[in-house]
């Protein structure tokens, strides 16, 4: 097996996408940007909404109770992208709305279906960006 | 030294910015109302350490307007997807921002232009740009925050 050791691969007929052909026939393919996390945040909605780490994050608003609105720096293409989000506590539910291009609301409710902030909430966004 | 970033896709330049700048956690957030929907809580946006660390880097972020035309594109009924977001990558980026430069573009990027435009001149005071310090210490409230109008 050989190692392939480069700094930047670039797309031929599109400069940022790149897919890896795999398996027998040409059959399994991976569109690397695709698939790749679009955002991330993780932030403290329990507290001052402290943003302990992201990535295509420009702000988070604090509008009430449990809920956590991420504003990307770098738009989506549309709003019809996937949202993954969790917290650190046991029977809790997650959901979004008020969904754009350009951010998303993340709400925290605990077992007794009332809005609840948290330590840890993380969410992560799939899709494709503008 | 910031490479020459006009015409690089924003998102490498957020991954560039990820791996050479240090996060900037800003002492300041903005505390703002809906004037729709003044029965709501007052809402608290924070800047995201990372992107201050851009906005005060230059050279990174594009011109906040960018922002504003892909959200009139967005507002049109016919709307399904963007197909103007070139202008965040190919539009020169603003250079070097100072905090408070920083925190008054993040206000004209992320909250509703209702509550920045002309708010200076509303009956209602709707906005405000804060340390954090001055928020309230606890949450057991949170859902009651409002503006005080004698302070403001």
């Amino acid at each position: 097996m050989s190692t392939l050791r480069t700094n930047a691969l670039e797309g031929m007929d599109a400069k940022n996408s790149i897919t890896i052909v795999a398996g027998a026939g040409n059959i399994t393919t991976t569109n690397v940007q695709e698939g790749l996390a679009k955002c991330f945040a993780k932030w403290a909605s329990n507290s001052s909404h402290a943003i302990a780490d992201s990535f295509n994050t420009a702000s988070m608003t604090d509008p009430g109770t449990g809920v956590g609105n991420a504003n990307f720096t770098n738009n989506m293409s549309n709003a019809n992208f996937s949202i993954s989000a969790t917290t650190e506590s046991m029977n809790e539910a997650v959901n979004f709305a008020n969904v754009s291009t350009s951010a998303v609301s993340v709400s925290t409710y605990n077992s007794s279906h009332s809005a609840t902030d948290n330590a840890h909430t993380t969410a992560t966004v799939h899709g494709d960006l503008a | 030294m910031t490479p020459e970033f006009q015409g690089t896709h924003l998102w490498d330049r957020l991954g560039w910015a990820k791996q050479n700048l240090e996060p900037f956690r800003s002492e300041f957030c903005i505390v703002w109302e809906d004037p729709d929907n003044l029965d709501e809580p007052a809402k608290v946006t924070h800047p995201d350490p990372n992107w201050m660390a851009c906005a005060l880097n230059g050279g990174i972020l594009p011109p906040v307007w960018v922002y504003w035309e892909l959200k009139k594109d967005e507002a049109k009924p016919d709307f399904v997807k963007h197909t103007r977001g070139y202008l965040l990558h190919n539009t020169e980026p603003v250079k070097v921002m100072t905090e408070s430069e920083a925190i008054e573009y993040l206000i004209m990027k992320d909250i509703p232009e209702k509550v920045w435009r002309d708010y200076e001149q509303a009956n209602h005071r709707r906005l405000f740009i804060v340390k954090k310090e001055q928020l309230p210490q606890h949450r057991t409230w949170r859902n009651a925050w409002k503006i005080d109008q004698q302070v403001a």
